[in-house]
């Protein structure tokens, strides 16, 4: 939740008033309290901090919300960068990999804004090699790209599509009305023990421990993601397409636990 | 979200060539059950220079160069 300067100035407030509550409460009330009064107090205190609890889940809950009515200018410019290339007449791939660039970049800042801290964007595309399918990064948003994740020949490493979970999600679901494959969304990744992915070949490596393992599994865990959400990207309309070909996935992913609301989420990428 | 473990899947890729027109399948077997998805899959060769020149259109994008 991004916090506001009214925030901070409700927090000090609320630590003065407590605190004067408290000292007071000790001075002048105290000494006239039977038992009675003890238990009155204790079911006001624990009726108070009910109430404190449920108030901050609405403000963190409706806060969010409100602000998917902010993302709009964000999610506007980034497919404006789309728009351009359709306006070309001949454009070449550099052109069309800089400006997928440009709407990762405004998917990022849309999705950062949502969620109050960085949220990367990636676009993979597939490619085969020994007749096994893999998917390589084509573009990613710029501020992950300072946070040492890889794209083009840096990444060095062969993300097989049967070894990622999140792919494997999608297209060995593809064709089955039951399950929703428009999106795979998984909001605990390091407490996530079937979770498959080609760069965490050697995680976990120490042994089970009772009662501790997901305490250890998050403390550990090495990715710079905690929360993805994958969709396969395939046209809604195509008149004269393959309509049901995955053209690539889009990826976003949060380095918090339960960032996102993939049934908004969803639908803001359609 | 419910995975089915990976060990009972194997996953191919199918290029096919129908004149000038190519098409890429994505292949799934497994005991009882078999898929074939339509995927837009480009060849090793196509890989590799489509990531040649990521490389390139990053650099470029660094030095603040928009291409128009």
């Amino acid at each position: 939740m991004t916090k506001t300067i009214g925030d901070y100035i409700v927090l000090l407030v609320s630590i003065i008033g407590s605190f004067a509550s408290i000292l007071a409460f000790g001075i002048y009330f105290k000494p006239l309290l039977n038992e009675q009064g003890w238990v009155g107090i204790f079911f006001l205190g624990m009726i108070t901090l009910f109430f404190l609890s449920y108030n901050y889940y609405l403000i963190a809950k409706y806060r969010k919300k409100h602000r998917y009515s902010e993302v709009f200018e964000e999610i506007n410019v980034g497919f404006s960068q789309l728009h351009s290339i359709d306006r070309h007449k001949a454009p070449t791939i550099e052109l069309i990999i800089q400006k997928l660039s440009f709407l990762c970049d405004s998917i990022s800042n849309a999705f950062s804004k949502i969620n109050g801290h960085h949220v990367g964007i990636c676009i993979k595309f597939l490619s085969f090699e020994n007749n096994r399918p893999l998917v390589n990064t084509l573009v990613r948003d710029s501020k992950s790209k300072t946070q040492e994740r890889k794209t083009g020949t840096h990444d060095k490493i062969k993300h097989w599509l049967d070894h990622n979970s999140d792919f494997h999600f999608i297209y060995s679901n593809f064709d089955d009305d039951n399950v929703d494959t428009t999106v795979y969304y998984e909001g605990r990744l390091p407490i996530r023990k079937d979770y498959r992915n080609t760069r965490l070949k050697k995680w976990p490596s120490k042994a089970r421990v009772p009662f501790m393992d997901n305490i250890i599994r998050r403390k550990t865990w090495p990715l710079k993601y905690r929360s993805t959400m994958v969709t396969p990207i395939v046209p809604i309309l195509a008149d004269e397409q393959d309509q049901k070909a995955i053209r690539g996935f889009l990826c976003i992913d949060s380095p918090k636990e339960n960032a996102f609301c993939p049934e908004i989420d969803i639908n803001i990428l359609y | 979200m419910p995975l089915s473990p990976a060990s009972k899947f194997t996953v191919k890729a199918r290029i096919e060539k129908k004149g000038e027109k190519v098409t890429g399948k994505i292949v799934i077997n497994s005991k009882n059950y078999h898929k074939v998805i339509p995927a837009v899959l480009f060849t090793p060769n196509e890989s590799q220079a489509i990531l040649e020149i990521v490389d390139q259109v990053e650099k470029d994008t660094i030095a603040n160069i928009v291409y128009k």
